[in-house]
């Protein structure tokens, strides 16, 4: 009986510590390969923009290819909240898409708002592995990212 | 003999992996790349020093420990605690490593990127943490099986 009871659970020991490391292991490396990936392709980030002369709102879409490097599925988003100088939200957009290993993806941000409203922008990249249980972030505050759209 | 050779042959493993490589390492690094390791403390909060004190201390606790258990009979309750806090310290251990030096993260640590501009990075590895915990409690669960039926099969 000892040694049935003792053999189960060394048992599971066993397969919890491989799923252990073949959970971390697969998905950080997914999560960093897709991040390096990324940053090597940083100069194909494209901003796409137009601005209504008569009514001042500007229409502004941001293209961001991803590529997965990794091993498994990751679940990548971008959102970009574009803020005034009082703090308040102006205007917020965010895409996210499921991208397989090796594959290539393009998330399409679009925030629309009034020419000289934005003073700054906080930007969020989150890249998430393994049905979405490991995952690494990023976020960050930028000043003034709508130059050359002036107040009035 | 037997025995005693398997006690320090456990206990030199955590005190190899635990307490004398991270150290080592630290120290014998180019002091150029030392200065930049102990400056991610600025940039990010992260405290490699501490790190490595803390499984230094780790790994010492850990060796005694385990040497204990081996050394004890299956049936012994010194045995059994040996066993238990084992678990539990290294338990903590994963928890400090996966927190990046904050246990009461629970695996999701934050680092604030101080460059100038606010920005911050998270590492979201819960689902590890709790797979941890999960392997705490068989173990510790084994443990008092084993402990269990040894007392009954104990000769007297």
């Amino acid at each position: 009986m000892k040694r049935k009871a003792s053999k189960i659970l060394s048992v599971t020991i066993i397969i919890l510590y491989a799923s252990l490391l073949i959970v971390s292991s697969t998905s950080l490396f997914s999560i960093s390969s897709t991040l390096v990936g990324s940053l090597e392709r940083a100069e194909d980030v494209r901003f796409d923009s137009t601005t209504n002369p008569l009514t001042g709102v500007v229409n502004l879409a941001v293209h961001v290819p991803i590529r997965n490097r990794g091993i498994v599925e990751v679940n990548v988003k971008v959102a970009v909240k574009l803020i005034s100088a009082d703090g308040t939200v102006v205007a917020e957009g965010f895409d996210s898409k499921r991208i397989g290993p090796g594959e290539t993806k393009e998330l399409l941000v679009v925030a629309t708002f009034l020419r000289g409203t934005v003073d700054g922008a906080d930007l969020a990249f989150e890249c998430r592995a393994f049905f979405d249980l490991v995952g690494l972030s990023f976020s960050m505050r930028v000043e003034t990212p709508t130059e050359g759209y002036p107040s009035p | 003999m037997r025995r005693y050779v398997k006690a320090v042959l456990s206990a030199s493993f955590y005190i190899i992996f635990l307490s004398i490589l991270p150290s080592l390492s630290l120290w014998l690094l180019p002091p150029e790349i030392k200065s930049y390791v102990l400056l991610i403390k600025d940039y990010t909060g992260i405290d490699v020093q501490f790190m490595i004190t803390v499984a230094l201390i780790v790994g010492l606790m850990l060796a005694a420990l385990s040497f204990a258990k081996n050394m004890t009979h299956e049936w012994s309750i010194m045995n059994l605690i040996a066993a238990l806090l084992s678990e539990a310290i290294g338990f903590y251990m994963s928890l400090f490593l996966l927190g990046l030096g904050n246990p009461l993260s629970m695996g999701l640590a934050k680092i604030p990127i101080n460059y100038g501009g606010g920005a911050t990075a998270a590492l979201d590895l819960r689902f590890v943490t709790l797979l941890g915990a999960v392997i705490m409690a068989v173990s510790a669960a084994k443990s008092v099986v084993n402990f269990y039926y040894a007392r009954k099969e104990r000769p007297v």
